[in-house]
């Protein structure tokens, strides 16, 4: 009997000892498959502390708040005010004899405001008076006798008042505790600098009456400097 | 790990042309509309050079900076501040077409430069305020509709603390985004 022999190979010079046979797939090291998984997972936490952190809805376009307080010069990109004092009046009487009289109550706010880096098109016509989720804006009645709409200068401060009228409940609220003067070059404050000045209504005393200072352009202290 | 490089070689390599290639086409008519319309890309002329620019001649004949503690009360320059005064002289080379502007239009503002701080840029209009007795007849700005030679004298009013590196930039609607920028 003899036994059937295959047809004879020559012997291979290809070393390629670990190469699988032709028709069985390439096994895949373990720690190739544990490193996609690391980096798999490690995409997905990257992602969702990307759309976790990530401004959403109007928030990529909101204005850019800067604190400050009473009485501190605080400076956006292009708007600086220092607010000298805060005040409430039964009625107010401006420079240019416009008399104010409401059946609530003028918050009087006196301030020193200009831009930083460029004046033009630079209005103040952002001033508001928030107090819980209402807000006043800054009466431009009087005219060139208070700050509202009135244009600014660079490094070169503008003195004088912006007035609101508002509820009389809104002073002793719990809201007015927290009210917050919000001060912007523009009526669209979005994209820019918006000053925030904390002020607690509550503590204002009401005058019967408050006569304003005409605005003044300049500092008189820069002139004594220079 | 090359193996795999190699294999989606032509894949990748279009994922690298194509992304940015993608990005430029959806925002470059929006970019560039932007900084066309700006100026961005300034003349720059030493002091006392004159250059031609926008359909005219231009030269900074003299520059005078007054604190307002030397003006009289009259003047109501606002304390704690200068006024600088700008003569610029323009040629116009006359109407670039039938019934265009037989002189450039333009816009002036003054800029200081600061080391390690932004620039700070006044408008002429800021000028207007101050009364330094300047002839009526002498124009503030440029005068689309002067047909010969004529000299503005420009009015920036600053804070006394603005330095001296200042520059005159003009700015021709039609030209930007170059404009030119006089070394003061």
């Amino acid at each position: 009997m003899t036994v059937p022999t295959g047809p004879a190979t020559a012997p291979s010079d290809d070393p390629a000892p670990d190469r699988a046979p032709v028709g069985v797939p390439d096994r895949v090291p373990w720690w190739r498959h544990a490193i996609s998984a690391v980096v798999l997972v490690g995409l997905l936490a990257v992602a969702g502390v990307v759309a976790d952190t990530a401004p959403s809805g109007g928030g990529w376009q909101a204005p850019i708040d800067v604190d400050g307080r009473v009485g501190e010069t605080v400076t956006g990109r292009n708007i600086e005010a220092t607010v000298h004092g805060v005040r409430a009046a039964d009625s107010v009487l401006t420079s240019n004899g416009w008399q104010g009289v409401t059946t609530g109550v003028w918050i009087v706010v006196d301030l020193s405001v200009s831009t930083v880096v460029d004046d033009r098109g630079t209005l103040l016509a952002g001033g508001v008076l928030r107090v819980g989720d209402r807000s006043y804006s800054a009466s431009d009645r009087p005219g060139l006798s208070v700050l509202a709409d009135q244009s600014l200068s660079v490094g070169i401060p503008l003195t004088g008042p912006l007035l609101f009228e508002i509820p009389r409940d809104d002073l002793d609220s719990s809201d007015g505790r927290s009210a917050r003067l919000e001060l912007g070059l523009g009526a669209d404050p979005r994209v820019d600098s918006r000053l925030v000045v904390p002020v607690d209504l509550t503590t204002l005393s009401v005058e019967p009456t408050i006569e304003t200072a005409e605005p003044v352009l300049g500092d008189p202290a820069g002139e004594e400097a220079g | 790990m090359s193996g795999w490089l190699r294999r989606n070689g032509i894949a990748l390599g279009a994922v690298v042309v194509l992304v940015p290639t993608s990005l430029f086409v959806t925002f470059s008519s929006d970019w560039l509309g932007y900084w066309g319309q700006r100026a961005t890309s300034p003349v720059v002329v030493e002091r006392g050079a004159d250059v031609d620019f926008g359909g005219a001649g231009w030269r900074v004949t003299e520059v005078q900076r007054i604190r307002s503690t030397e003006l009289p009360p009259e003047a109501e320059a606002p304390a704690g501040t200068d006024a600088v005064v700008v003569s610029l002289e323009v040629s116009p080379e006359g109407p670039a077409s039938p019934g265009a502007p037989a002189s450039p239009g333009c816009l002036l503002d003054l800029v200081e430069s600061r080391d390690g701080a932004p620039e700070r840029s006044w408008s002429s209009d800021t000028g207007g305020g101050v009364d330094l007795d300047i002839d009526l007849d002498v124009p503030r700005g440029c005068d689309s509709e002067r047909t010969g030679e004529y000299t503005m004298r420009a009015v920036f009013v600053v804070p006394s603390d603005a330095g001296d590196a200042l520059q005159l930039h003009v700015e021709v609607g039609d030209q930007l985004p170059r404009y030119l920028s006089f070394r003061l």
